[in-house]
């Protein structure tokens, strides 16, 4: 009896994680959310939304998710240590914390990036191999791109146009060849009047 | 029953134990205003400055490496594999036809109404994706609960509850989608119309009926909810 009602209260606590947070897990994990604001309007190719955290982790694990992505924009994530830390694993997930979709570590360089695009959200696992560990955060999202690979639906636009042009020359242009017409014959009659004559 | 509420309290007690000041993660995330300052002063005064500043310049070198904003999306993957992407194609049957030249008057009542068709298309397309990307979580979701829950009896029953608050969330989402669908469809006839009108003043009368209205149909069916 008392097992289960300790399982009741741990499915209780899960099931709520499931309908709010995405990506999911069973683990009672409650991430952090990296809230985007605006950045550098003016820039053409920097302008977009910008989120920039530091941390002083304490604990083995820390989780943070992102949303309000568009697959129709840049994303690039960033994590930055300073001199002094040691090597922090970085996962990135889309719909389970267990499953990363990309995955790196700060290393030599203090430094780990990826670049991609995705919609709607996307979390972040960060692991510290070294307690207390310092880092920078930044995800960055671009303005949303004029070509996504939007093929045109029209057929043969150069051909309409073609026969198009060819109709309205005649159109146009049927005046001067009537004159012109009528001019040759009048001409044809002249010579034919003038060789009767003689 | 007492030997349930205890277990009940101590575990809720150890959590608040454990709330130490110095067991909590400290994370800081900088507004607007604080990022425009830190650009605009460019001053390393402290050490997480000079954090923030490393990491604001690992940003600009990633950026620096691409001409422009549509370079740097077409050398962007997807997240995940799994990931569903927008397919603008066109079937061959479904293609529209055009007299119009371009070139002049015509041109001008082209591009505006080309324009909207297009950002309509777009707009399907990715309402399309987020239909399928959340249909496949939720249905990941549920699989993994179904999964899980057959540990226990009284963990099932719970799991049942729980899985009926998913499925109904998710029918509700496709109450939405509905919804948006037949805006956004009423939303390209109406642009389909405005071409209508290009070609009955400069091309061919009645394009509507000839092309307009297959391509129309041709989209219908390509983003109808099926499920």
């Amino acid at each position: 009896m008392r097992l289960s009602i300790f399982m009741l209260f741990a499915l209780a606590l899960l099931s709520g994680g499931l309908l709010r947070a995405q990506p999911f897990t069973l683990d009672n994990i409650t991430p952090t959310e990296l809230l985007l604001v605006d950045y550098k309007k003016e820039d053409t190719l920097r302008r977009g939304l910008i989120n920039v955290t530091t941390v002083n982790q304490v604990k083995d694990t820390a989780w943070y998710f992102v949303k309000g992505l568009s697959m129709f924009s840049p994303v690039y994530f960033g994590l930055t240590a300073p001199e002094g830390n040691g090597n922090i694993r970085v996962q990135l997930c889309k719909d389970n914390w267990k499953t990363a979709n990309r995955s790196g570590e700060t290393g030599e360089k203090r430094h780990y990036q990826e670049q991609f695009k995705t919609e709607g959200d996307f979390g972040i696992m960060v692991i510290a191999e070294q307690k207390p560990a310092s880092y920078t955060m930044i995800t960055w999202t671009g303005k949303e791109a004029k070509e996504v690979g939007i093929t045109s639906p029209f057929k043969g636009e150069g051909e309409g146009a073609i026969k198009e042009q060819g109709g309205n020359f005649l159109k146009e242009n049927y005046l001067y060849i009537l004159i012109g017409l009528m001019v040759v014959v009048i001409a044809y009659l002249v010579f034919k009047m003038k060789k009767s004559k003689n | 029953m007492k030997k349930i509420c205890l277990l009940l309290f101590c575990m809720v007690s150890l959590q608040c134990l454990a709330q130490n000041e110095g067991d909590n993660d400290v994370v800081q995330q900088m507004g607007e205003d604080e990022l425009n300052q830190l650009e605009e002063s460019h001053q390393n005064t402290t050490n997480v400055a000079n954090g923030i500043n490393d990491a604001i310049g690992h940003l600009n070198t990633a950026l620096g490496l691409y001409e422009d904003a549509q370079d740097l999306y077409n050398s962007s993957q997807a997240l995940s594999s799994g990931e569903c992407s927008p397919d603008f194609s066109t079937t061959p049957n479904s293609m529209m036809s055009s007299s119009c030249k371009r070139e002049d008057e015509c041109a001008q009542c082209y591009t505006r109404a080309v324009g909207e068709l297009n950002f309509i298309r777009r707009q399907l397309g990715r309402l399309g994706c987020i239909y399928q990307n959340t249909k496949n979580f939720t249905n990941s979701a549920i699989a993994f609960g179904d999964n899980a829950s057959g540990i226990h009896a009284v963990t099932g029953l719970a799991w049942q509850n729980a899985r009926g608050e998913i499925v109904a969330t998710m029918n509700h989402f496709k109450q939405t989608y509905d919804n948006k669908y037949r805006d956004m469809i009423g939303a390209l006839e109406r642009a389909l119309r405005e071409i209508d009108k290009c070609e009955n003043k400069y091309g061919q009368e009645g394009w509507f009926q000839r092309s307009g209205f297959i391509y129309l149909e041709f989209l219908k069916d390509k983003y109808r909810r099926n499920d």
